[in-house]
C-alpha cells in the first residue's frame, strides 16, 4: 500500500500528531495492513483504540471510508501528495493529511492570513474591510479562521471583490463553528478553499483552535493583524507566524482604545511591522496595487464624503454640518453607500470605505 | 303574573337583545333565574330584593321566575338588576304603583346595576349597546345616569338617565318627568392640542423623528433600535401627537371597546384621543388578544386606531409576538374560546423598541458592548422574520450627546410635522377611495403593482442597492409602500429614485446586522 493511502486510513481515526508519527516510524517504510496489525508496539502506542482500529484495518473499510467522503464532496490531501503546500513543510509539525473541499491551487498564490479580534470596534471593521479589498484585488489570497469578527470580515470582502479566500476550520466540515457561518462556508468551499485536519463529524473544541492557528500562520506568506486585544487567540497565531518566520503586518490602533492593546504592543516591541496602508503588503509580496476608478460625486455628495473624512459619525452629527434636511440626507447617504464610497456601522454611524 | 321588559346583552362588541321576562305566583318563596346567566347575575336575586325594599316598595312573597331569553346564549355582568327589578314589580299582582305595567316598559331598553339601597350604578358597554340597539330599532332606553355623557354622542335615540330605582319606577308609571340625554357635538382631543409630549422637546434624533413622521403618514410600523437611555420610549409617546385628528366614527368604535373593557372614563364618556396602550413585557398572551372566560378585548384591541408601543421587544414571550401577525395583516383579532368567538378590531401601528444586543451597547459611540457575536444572534434572532416582515421602518437611536441637549436649537414641533401628515393621509384617502384600505401600508399586493410604478432609474437603483447592500428579499415590497409614503409627504405623483433611497435607509435589520 502507498504512504498516502495508509495516511488516509489513519485519517479516520483522529489521532494525535505525536501518534500518527510514531506509527509511521513502526512501520518502516512497508504500509501494509498485516504489519499494522500485527505490530505490538503500534499496539502500544494506540493503546485502548488499538482493537477497535485494527479491526478495520482492512481494504474493504479504506473504500467504505473513502466513498463515504467522495459522498460529502470532501478530499484528502497527504503529505506526500505532490499538491501539498511546501510552505506548510517548513514549520516543526506540518499535518500528515488535510480535508479540503475546493479549490487547491489557491496554496500556490501568495496568501496573507488576516485575523484579529471576534469582536472588532467600528474603526476594526473599517480597517479590516480596507486592507482585505485591496489584497484580496490585487491578487493576494486572504486566508483566515472563519471565526466572528475580524475572519468573517476578512473572508466576506475577499468574496465580494471576486477574490479569493481560504478558511481554515478547527472541526470537521460537518459541524461549522460558528454555526452561523455555514453559508459564508458554502460560498468558500464554492469560490475558494477550506481545510481542515478533522474529519468530518469532529466538533470543535478549545483545544483544537492553537493547532488551527498553526496552519493558518504556516499557510501564509504574511499575517496582517487589524485589531487585537491584549488576550486573544490572535497571540497564538502571531507566535506561530513568528516561529515560521512569517513577516508580521500590525495596523496600530487608538492607544486608549481596549481592543487595540495587542495589536499596539506588537508594534511597541517591534514584533510586528507598522503598516498604514494594505499597498505595503501588497508591494512587499511582490503584488501590484489595483487601480482605483474614481467616482463622479455631485456637491452634496463631495460634502458629506468631506465630513467623513474627518472620521465617523453619526446621522446627527452630520445633520449638524451640512444644511440639507434629513430626507434628503437620508437618500444621499443610501446612495453614497450604493456607491462604495461610504458604509453604514452599527448603530447607524457611517464612516468612508 | 308575568311581565316582559327588553334588556341588551353583549358579545363581543356587538349588543343582542334580551328579554327579561318575570313570572310571579303564588307558592313557597323562591326566587329563580334561568338563560346561561354568570354569577354575577345569579347574585341580582339580592341585590334586586334589598334595592326593592330599601326603596320603599314591597317585595313579593311568592315564587318568583326570572328569564333571560335567548335561553341558549350565555349573559355577562351585572346590567340586568334594574330590568329584572321592574320586571318583578310590573308582574306583583298586589303592586300597588298606578301605571307600572308591561305596556308602559314595552318601549323602553332597560339597562343599569342596582346597588342595596336602590341606587342605579353604572354598566360596562352602554355605547355598543346603544349603537346595536338603534340599529334594531329601539330608540328609548333607560340608563344609569352615570352613563349619560357615554350616551350623549349617540344621536337618534332618547336616554332617559336615573339615578335610583325609585326614580325609574316614578317615571316609568309617569309620575316624574325625566330629561332626556342631550346630545353634544364631538370634538377630538387632537384638535385641540392636549398633548404633553411634543416632538419640539426631543432634541436631537432627527432620523427617528423622521421615520415616526413616515410612520405616521403612511401607517407604518416602526422598530427603534438603540442603547438603553437613548430616548426610544420619549420618541414612541410623542408619536400620538403627529397622528391625524381622530373622527367620530373612529371615536366611537375606539370608546366602544373601551367601554366593554370598562377602561372608559364616565366623567368624559368618549375616547377623544388616539389610545397609547404600552403593556409590560411580562403581559400574558391573553391580556394582549383579549378573550378569557370573560371575551374581554386585550391590549392590542384597546390600542385600536391608534398606537401599541411594545418596549423592549425581545423580552416579550415568543407567543405574545406571534399572536400580532394576524392583526398587522388584518385589523382584527379573532379570539376563540370552546364556547364563542369573538372577532375584536385591533388596527393599531406598531411601535415596538428593542436593545441591539443583551447588554444594550452594541454600536453605541461611547460605551463598549460586551456580548459575543452569538449572544447578539440569539438576542436579534428572538424577533421572528414574519413579524420583522409587517415592520416597514427599523431606525437606530443612539444617545443624544450632552451638549445637542442643552442646546437651545428650536426642534420642529409636533404640529408642523402633523401638518404635513394630514397632507399626505389626504392624497392616501383620494388613492384609495376604491379600495378596502385607506393607508399605504396596508396596500395589497396587487395594489402595491399599481400605485407603486417605478422609473427605469429607481428600477436600477434598486437592484444595485439589493446586491451591493444585500438586502433580504422581504425588504422589496416594504421599501416599495415605504417610498410610497415619501413621496406622498413630498408631493410627488411618482416615487423617485431619492423617495427609494431614504427607504432603503430604514431597512437595517434586513442587512447583515454583525
Amino acid at each position: 500500500m502507498q504512504k498516502s493511502d495508509f495516511l488516509k486510513f489513519l485519517s479516520g481515526f483522529e489521532l494525535s500528531f505525536a501518534k500518527i508519527s510514531k506509527i509511521i516510524e513502526e512501520m518502516q517504510g512497508d504500509f501494509s495492513f498485516e504489519k499494522f496489525i500485527a505490530s505490538d508496539k503500534i499496539e502500544n502506542i494506540l493503546g485502548e483504540d488499538f482493537g477497535k482500529i485494527a479491526k478495520k484495518a482492512n481494504y474493504e473499510y479504506l473504500k467504505k471510508y473513502l466513498d463515504k467522503l467522495e459522498s460529502l464532496e470532501i478530499k484528502i490531501l497527504t503529505r506526500e501528495d505532490d499538491d501539498f503546500p511546501e510552505k506548510l513543510l517548513r514549520i516543526d509539525d506540518p499535518p500528515f493529511y488535510l480535508f479540503y473541499k475546493g479549490d487547491l491551487s489557491l496554496l500556490k498564490e501568495k496568501c496573507v492570513a488576516i485575523v484579529g479580534t471576534r469582536s472588532p470596534s467600528g474603526y476594526g471593521i473599517t480597517i479590516t474591510e480596507m486592507f482585505a479589498k485591496e489584497i484580496a484585488s490585487a491578487g493576494g489570497v486572504i486566508v483566515s479562521g472563519l471565526a466572528y469578527g475580524v475572519d468573517s470580515i476578512a473572508h466576506r470582502k475577499a468574496l465580494e471583490q471576486q477574490g479569493k479566500t481560504i478558511a481554515v476550520l478547527a472541526s470537521g466540515f460537518n459541524n461549522i463553528y460558528p454555526q452561523q457561518h455555514v453559508s459564508l462556508f458554502n460560498e468558500i468551499a464554492k469560490k475558494g478553499l477550506v481545510l481542515t485536519e478533522h474529519r468530518p463529524d469532529i466538533k470543535s473544541a478549545k483545544y483544537l483552535f492553537p493547532q488551527r492557528n498553526r496552519i493558518v500562520a504556516g499557510l501564509s506568506d504574511a499575517l496582517l493583524i487589524t485589531e487585537a486585544g491584549a488576550r486573544s487567540g490572535t497571540s497564538i497565531t502571531k507566535d506561530f507566524a513568528l516561529d515560521y518566520g512569517v513577516p508580521i503586518y500590525v495596523v496600530p490602533g487608538n492607544i486608549t482604545s481596549p481592543k487595540s492593546d495587542g495589536t499596539n504592543l506588537l508594534i511597541s516591541t517591534m514584533q510586528g511591522i507598522c503598516t498604514l496602508e494594505p499597498k505595503s503588503i501588497i508591494e512587499d509580496l511582490g503584488l501590484h496595487v489595483k487601480k482605483r476608478v474614481l467616482m463622479q460625486l455631485n456637491l452634496d455628495e463631495n460634502e458629506i464624503v468631506k465630513i467623513l473624512q474627518t472620521g465617523e459619525k453619526d446621522i446627527d452629527a452630520i445633520l449638524e454640518k451640512v444644511k440639507i434636511n434629513i430626507n434628503k440626507l437620508n437618500s444621499l447617504l443610501t446612495t453614497l453607500e450604493i456607491k462604495g464610497i461610504i458604509k453604514r456601522l452599527p448603530g447607524g454611524i457611517y464612516s468612508l470605505s | 303574573m308575568l311581565s316582559k321588559v327588553h334588556s341588551f346583552g353583549l358579545f363581543g362588541i356587538e349588543g343582542f337583545v334580551v328579554e327579561v321576562e318575570v313570572d310571579i305566583v303564588n307558592g313557597l318563596p323562591h326566587f329563580e333565574i334561568v338563560g346561561l346567566a354568570d354569577t354575577a347575575i345569579k347574585e341580582a336575586k339580592e341585590r334586586v330584593k334589598a334595592a326593592i325594599r330599601n326603596s320603599g316598595f314591597e317585595y313579593p312573597i311568592k315564587k318568583i321566575t326570572v328569564n333571560l331569553a335567548p335561553a341558549d346564549v350565555k349573559k355577562e355582568g351585572p346590567i340586568y338588576d334594574l330590568a329584572i327589578a321592574l320586571g318583578i314589580m310590573t308582574a306583583d299582582s298586589h303592586s300597588e304603583i298606578k301605571g307600572l305595567s308591561s305596556q308602559a316598559l314595552h318601549d323602553f331598553v332597560i339597562v343599569g346595576e342596582l346597588s342595596l339601597n336602590g341606587e342605579v350604578k353604572p354598566i360596562k358597554g352602554l355605547l355598543p349597546i346603544l349603537i346595536s340597539a338603534q340599529k334594531m330599532g329601539f330608540n328609548k332606553f333607560i340608563i344609569p345616569y352615570a352613563n349619560s355623557k357615554e350616551a350623549s354622542f349617540i344621536s337618534n335615540v332618547t336616554c332617559f338617565p336615573v339615578q335610583s330605582l325609585e326614580e325609574a319606577v316614578l317615571f316609568v308609571s309617569g309620575q316624574k318627568n325625566i330629561a332626556p340625554v342631550t346630545v353634544q357635538e364631538f370634538v377630538s382631543d387632537d384638535k385641540q392640542n392636549k398633548h404633553i409630549l411634543d416632538f419640539k422637546y426631543v432634541k436631537g434624533q432627527q432620523r427617528a423623528k423622521r421615520a415616526l413622521e413616515i410612520a405616521a403618514a403612511g401607517g407604518h410600523n416602526v422598530l427603534m433600535i438603540g442603547p438603553p437611555g437613548s430616548g426610544k420610549s420619549m420618541l414612541a409617546k410623542c408619536f400620538p401627537s403627529i397622528l391625524p385628528d381622530m373622527t367620530f366614527e373612529e371615536a366611537l368604535e375606539v370608546t366602544k371597546i373601551h367601554s366593554i373593557a370598562g377602561e372608559l372614563d364616565f366623567k368624559k364618556g368618549i375616547v377623544a384621543s388616539r389610545p397609547f396602550r404600552s403593556p409590560h413585557h411580562s403581559a400574558s398572551t391573553v391580556s394582549m388578544t383579549g378573550g378569557g372566560s370573560q371575551a374581554k378585548p386585550g391590549e392590542i384591541s384597546l390600542a385600536h386606531n391608534g398606537v401599541l408601543y411594545l418596549d423592549e421587544m425581545p423580552e416579550y414571550q415568543r407567543s405574545c409576538l406571534e399572536m400580532l401577525r394576524q392583526p398587522l395583516e388584518d385589523g382584527v383579532i379573532t379570539v376563540a374560546r370552546s364556547a364563542l368567538t369573538v372577532t375584536y378590531p385591533a388596527n393599531f401601528t406598531l411601535i415596538a423598541s428593542m436593545n441591539p444586543c443583551p447588554c444594550g451597547n452594541y454600536g453605541a459611540k461611547d460605551r463598549e458592548c460586551k456580548c459575543s457575536p452569538a449572544q447578539i444572534h440569539k438576542y436579534l434572532a428572538k424577533i421572528s422574520g414574519p413579524i420583522l416582515d409587517r415592520i416597514d421602518l427599523h431606525v437606530e437611536v443612539d444617545n443624544v450627546s450632552f451638549d445637542d441637549l442643552r442646546s437651545s436649537s428650536e426642534e420642529e414641533s409636533s404640529s408642523t410635522i402633523k401638518a404635513r401628515v394630514d397632507k399626505a393621509r389626504k392624497v392616501q384617502l383620494e388613492r384609495f377611495k376604491n379600495e378596502k384600505n385607506f393607508s399605504n401600508a396596508k396596500m395589497s399586493v396587487p395594489a402595491t403593482k399599481k400605485y407603486c410604478v417605478l422609473s427605469k432609474e429607481c428600477e436600477d437603483l434598486l437592484k444595485t442597492a439589493f446586491t451591493s447592500l444585500k438586502l433580504s428579499a422581504r425588504a422589496h415590497d416594504r421599501i416599495l409602500k415605504v417610498a410610497r409614503t415619501i413621496a406622498d409627504l413630498d408631493g410627488q405623483e411618482n416615487i423617485l429614485p431619492e423617495h427609494i433611497a431614504e427607504a432603503i435607509a430604514y431597512r437595517s435589520l434586513d442587512r447583515k446586522y454583525i
